[in-house]
């Protein structure tokens, strides 16, 4: 039990995937059990990985704002070209 | 959008999520998304996960009520389990902390340094009358118990940009910090070019 198990059993479950689609993982649980701190410790160890990366933190909150779903949007865009 | 992402090899994270519309809002239909691309969601919502169809679900399981004494003390004792005396405080911590790890660790953590039982119950008092789900208010009570505002500034640092980071590289980091600060306190002095 600890966060990096779990940490490892993530990414052990984004790497073992073989096909070219691209890989949707859930991860599921009650609020504060640690869903967001699995994903971010998963999100900075393999990052580099890739060609450009976006971690949307709080979708839930923001989209309930003025212009959420626009600004959740242009963060997501912005991420991408940044890392190109 | 869906041209500006095409075939690009792309690690999204998609943090609380509860509305279908969200996902087809930003990352719609797949096709957008170029070879060995990852997509994670973090959900409270187990439906959701089914209506999508994802390709795996991870499951984070609350710990017993062992598990999680024994990760308190870890925090609060340095030990498994708790030292003599304080037996019944940590079992009535644990129980108001809702099995949480989050919790556990940080609570833990915060009465490391504090070995008089009045400030135990203090802090059970708070902990009782924040029902379970409500997290941060029960990790508020760190919060705000720390003494200072670079205490606090230090704690959301590290709460926010360091997690999963290894912990020599955080030390050596903080140690620069904790530098960087002291040499700003002193403006005469020649300060190191990069603080």
């Amino acid at each position: 039990m600890g966060v990096d198990s779990r940490v490892q059993d993530v990414v052990q479950l984004l790497n073992c995937h073989e096909s070219e689609d691209p890989l949707l993982l859930g991860i599921w649980g009650m609020g504060g059990i640690g869903k967001t701190t699995i994903a971010k410790a998963a999100y900075n160890k393999i990052r580099r990985d890739f060609d450009a990366k976006s971690f949307l933190l709080n979708v839930r909150e923001d989209w309930e704002q003025d212009n959420g779903q626009v600004s959740l949007q242009q963060r997501l865009l912005s991420d991408i070209y940044k890392t190109t | 959008m869906k041209e500006r992402l095409q075939k690009k090899k792309i690690f999204l994270v998609l943090d609380d999520v509860n509305k279908l519309d969200q996902l087809n809002a930003l990352c719609g239909s797949q096709e957008w998304f170029g070879e060995g691309s990852r997509i994670i969601i973090t959900t409270r919502d187990d439906d959701l996960l089914s209506r999508l169809k994802v390709h795996y679900v991870y499951r984070m399981k609350e710990m017993d009520g062992n598990e999680s004494l024994e990760l308190f003390s870890w925090h609060a004792f340095k030990q498994p389990i708790p030292i003599e005396g304080f037996g019944n405080l940590s079992t009535d911590v644990v129980k108001y902390s809702g099995g949480l790890p989050l919790a556990l660790q940080v609570i833990g953590s915060f009465l490391l340094t504090r070995r008089r039982k009045k400030e135990w119950r203090s802090v059970l008092e708070k902990l009782k009358l924040i029902p379970n789900d409500e997290v941060l208010e029960k990790l508020k009570i760190s919060f705000d118990g720390l003494s200072d505002d670079d205490m606090k500034e230090i704690f959301l640092d590290i709460a926010f940009f360091f997690i999963g980071m290894n912990q020599e590289d955080l030390t050596m980091i903080l140690k620069h910090w904790a530098l960087c600060r002291y040499w700003n306190k002193c403006p005469s002095t020649t300060k190191p070019y990069n603080c």
